[in-house]
């Protein structure tokens, strides 16, 4: 797989953590890595020469609204979407199948794809693994996912786990053979399973005797209980290969991402930190703040002492509680800024006490000024990191 | 004396050099055709025709201080207008920031700021004011403003230079009895503001802008403007400059509208600017700068990028005019014929004519949006509604609006007139 090649750099010696350099066809990217999500070929108003002053190396694109809007022979046309959204850094891509899946109704499920039914126009769309990466290779991202079988990780029966998981399987196997820019586009296959320990061993005996160049661990991040959730992620990271990188998907609060990589995850993606500074939540060491809240009005201070964004350089928190409550736009961006530089520090934390040895002293420390007092540690937390070696209490 | 308002020179100056001020004295010291300001000894000088930056809140609608330093710092003029609505709730914030309003907005200390009575972006509802208020739109509903309430907020926030409190409700086309009624309530409020200023430490080194109203009629103008500087007579030195207010929202300035404003030209006291806001069509900044008018401000860039349009009309510079003179470009028409309909300034880039152009919005244009995107990401920004589309209008057409104004203020420093620079500007855009 001469496309991308993932070099491990630095291994914690107590827990599964990893330090990795990715090397993508438009960027080499340090994992473990946050990818912000920028739907529509944009993130939340920011510049993507903001982007890459934070330090961004690469970002998610949505296959289902970049497909409708502004549409594969526009893509196509402009040279992939690297071109056309003016994005010189890596992208990923997913598959579509889970936005078809929240945002359209689902009419019929066969072997050939998902069928869909437009809710406005009522047509008919047909999403099969050869039309996603069809999709997917007009885009163009660095990175791009199989189409898999989407179930809900909330459902119960468990022979729809065991048909989705065999499914996306024999899914998988389409995917490969219908994508024609092996050259240039990687394409990762979707660890599935449900909460199914038995069942995720044997998705993952089958997908990692393919010839890949990495893996995503999908089927959570659902609703289910955390219990169930760090238990599969670590089934997961313990049948991947060493040597190629493991893509958590759906994950982006501070705790489950200082979790997740110890459990031996490397790159995570989450609507979450760009979702919520739109409605004026910052993001801090000590967790959030609200800058619609009256307690900021007075407050002459930025969000964050020790932060180097450009919001925080220039403006304070009572400027931006006026402009969020005078539904200014740019407050929206003054706190995207903020938040996805947030999220790039801790990553780039996560790394350098990763690369020093002392990751579980980083764990501990973060963890004590997020929860105030370990009485609060949610106790998935405290069992997770306890199976790779590191005691909360 | 058709440009007699483009001859002053400074605020500073002006004061005893107003009476004797000839069109010598302005091609001797061309480089003084500017507005002074003084703060702290510290000094800005503003080139006229000057483009005055509007803000809400002291930050400009879709821009951060991040996205405003991709502007070309030669063409920002440092002067900033804060509307009263985008600050009206926020009086005890700037009271207990314990600084200047520059600081507790977060913006440059340099900046010169001009507070304005309403957001000439988005103007209010119609039907609200009083004989003794005027309706502010805050953030939280309608706050009724008396002068005494106006002047203390002005107070709080300490500008520069701020509006005089005036009831410029008569935008459409009013009854007369509706604007007279507006005239006697402006200088009302005009008497009650001189008041307030004389008696007042906080503003000292505030100057006033007077709003001359008088809608669409020319009596009620010239009533108003008697009224007005009689009111200010022994006060002169406390106003700035004359604003034409409540003139109406027309594409192209009307002969009604140009009649107003040269009257006002010809009767206000030479050597005070004469400002309109919410102008930003090049012919009619043009005509406006013709009859007397050299402060602007920069309402119809927001309007034209929260309605998806961008700036592409051409911009004769001295050096490219030279080769337009020389080619076929009909630039002997007269401005009378010219068919102002087929003048084609912006673009609307919402439209799906664009969504397969991958060109800039202007070719060879230098700023941050055409050299990296092209029409095709901006129409599809627009269609699904991304945040990011209007970041990028607004800083084209920053850029372009700005360019415009700097192209106007070389060329009056070069010829003094701007004949033969609107008969390129219409050779170059009309659709033939
Ligand atoms: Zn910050
Ligand atoms: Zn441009």
């Amino acid at each position: 797989y001469g496309v991308m090649s993932m070099d491990v750099v630095a291994r914690c010696s107590t827990t599964k953590a990893r330090v990795g350099k990715l090397s993508l066809p438009h960027h080499v990217v340090d994992t473990p890595v946050f990818m912000p999500v920028g739907t529509q070929g944009t993130l939340k108003g920011l510049t993507t020469k903001q982007l890459e002053k934070i330090g961004i190396q690469i970002m998610l694109g949505n296959t289902y609204h970049l497909g409708n809007q502004p549409g594969e022979d526009i893509l196509e046309e402009a040279g992939g979407l690297h071109q056309f959204m003016g994005w010189p850094r890596a992208l990923l891509t997913d598959s579509g199948g889970f936005q078809m899946v929240s945002l359209l109704k689902l009419s019929e499920l066969s072997e050939e794809g998902v069928q869909f039914e437009h809710p406005r126009d009522k047509s008919i769309m047909m999403l099969s693994p050869e039309k996603s990466i069809a999709i997917q290779n007009a885009i163009g991202a660095d990175i791009i996912m199989q189409l898999d079988d989407v179930v809900s990780s909330t459902e119960t029966d468990a022979k729809r786990f065991k048909e989705a998981t065999r499914r996306s399987v024999r899914w998988l196997d389409r995917c490969i053979s219908a994508h024609k820019r092996n050259g240039d586009q990687c394409l990762f296959p979707i660890i599935q399973g449900g909460l199914d320990e038995s069942l995720r061993k044997e998705c993952l005996h089958e997908m990692t005797s393919r010839v890949v160049p990495g893996f995503a661990i999908g089927g959570l991040s659902g609703g289910e209980c955390k219990d169930d959730f760090w238990k599969m992620v670590t089934t997961s990271t313990d049948g991947l290969p060493e040597d190629k990188p493991r893509y958590l998907m759906g994950v982006g609060y501070a705790a489950d991402l200082i979790v997740c990589v110890a459990l031996g995850c490397d790159m995570f993606d989450c609507v979450f930190p760009t979702r919520t500074a739109r409605f004026g939540c910052a993001l801090v060491p000590t967790g959030q703040i609200s800058l619609k809240n009256v307690s900021c009005s007075k407050d002459f201070t930025p969000i964050q002492e020790d932060c180097h964004c450009t919001t925080c350089k220039s403006y304070t928190k009572a400027y931006l509680y006026m402009l969020f409550r005078a539904n200014h736009p740019s407050a929206c961006h003054m706190v995207s800024v903020h938040n996805v530089m947030y999220q790039f520090n801790l990553m780039r934390s996560i790394r350098e006490a990763i690369k020093n040895d002392s990751y579980p002293q980083f764990i501990k420390d973060y963890f004590l000024k997020l929860f105030k007092t370990p009485l609060s540690y949610p106790s998935w937390a405290v069992d997770s990191l306890n199976s790779v070696g590191v005691r909360l209490k | 004396m058709k440009h007699k308002r483009l001859l002053y020179f400074s605020i500073k100056r002006f004061k005893s050099t107003v009476s004797n001020m000839s069109t010598e004295c302005i091609k001797e010291k061309s480089q003084e055709k500017t507005l002074t300001f003084t703060r702290n000894e510290q000094v800005t000088h503003i080139g006229i025709p000057c483009c005055i930056m509007h803000t809400r809140t002291g930050c400009i609608p879709h821009l951060t201080e991040e996205t405003l330093d991709y502007l070309d710092k030669k063409l920002i003029q440092n002067i900033y207008q804060v509307p009263l609505p985008s600050v009206i709730d926020y009086q005890d914030i700037l009271e207990a920031a314990n600084t200047n309003t520059l600081e507790c907005l977060c913006m440059p200390n340099t900046s010169v700021l001009y507070a304005t009575v309403q957001d000439f972006s988005c103007l209010p509802p119609s039907g609200y004011n009083t004989n003794k208020t005027v309706a502010v739109w805050g953030a939280g509903g309608k706050i009724s403003v008396t002068p005494q309430s106006y002047m203390k907020l002005v107070e709080v926030l300490k500008p520069d230079i701020f509006q005089v409190l005036a009831d410029g409700d008569v935008l459409k086309a009013e009854s007369r009895k509706r604007i007279i009624k507006s005239v006697n309530r402006s200088v009302q409020y005009l008497d009650e503001c001189i008041k307030h200023h004389q008696q007042s430490k906080p503003l000292e080194n505030s100057k006033m802008i007077c709003m001359i109203e008088g809608g669409n009629n020319l009596e009620e103008r010239k009533r108003c403007m008697k009224l007005m500087l009689e009111k200010l007579k022994g006060h002169e030195d406390c106003v700035w400059g004359f604003g034409i207010d409540a003139l109406p929202r027309e594409k192209y300035i009307s002969e009604g509208t140009k009649t107003v404003i040269k009257l006002l030209n010809d009767e206000l006291p030479a050597g005070k600017p004469l400002l309109v806001h919410g102008f930003g069509h090049p012919l009619n900044i043009i005509d406006l700068i013709e009859d007397g008018v050299s402060v602007f401000d920069s309402t119809y860039v927001t309007e034209l990028s929260e309605s998806n349009h961008a700036l592409v009309y051409g911009i004769p510079s001295i050096d490219s005019s030279l080769s337009l003179l020389n080619g076929d470009a009909k630039t002997n028409c007269s401005i009378v014929d010219v068919d102002v309909r087929k003048f084609v300034e912006t673009i609307d880039i919402s439209d799906s004519c664009f969504s397969r152009s991958f060109a800039p919005l202007v070719e060879n244009c230098p700023c941050y949006t055409c050299v990296n995107h092209t029409r095709a990401y901006i129409q599809h920004l627009t269609v699904v509604n991304e945040m990011l589309a209007p970041v990028l209008l607004m800083l084209h057409n920053f850029h372009h609006h700005l360019t415009f104004f700097s192209a106007l203020r070389n060329e009056l420093n070069a010829c003094s007139n701007l004949k033969s620079f609107k008969q390129k500007l219409i050779a170059l855009n009309s659709m033939h």
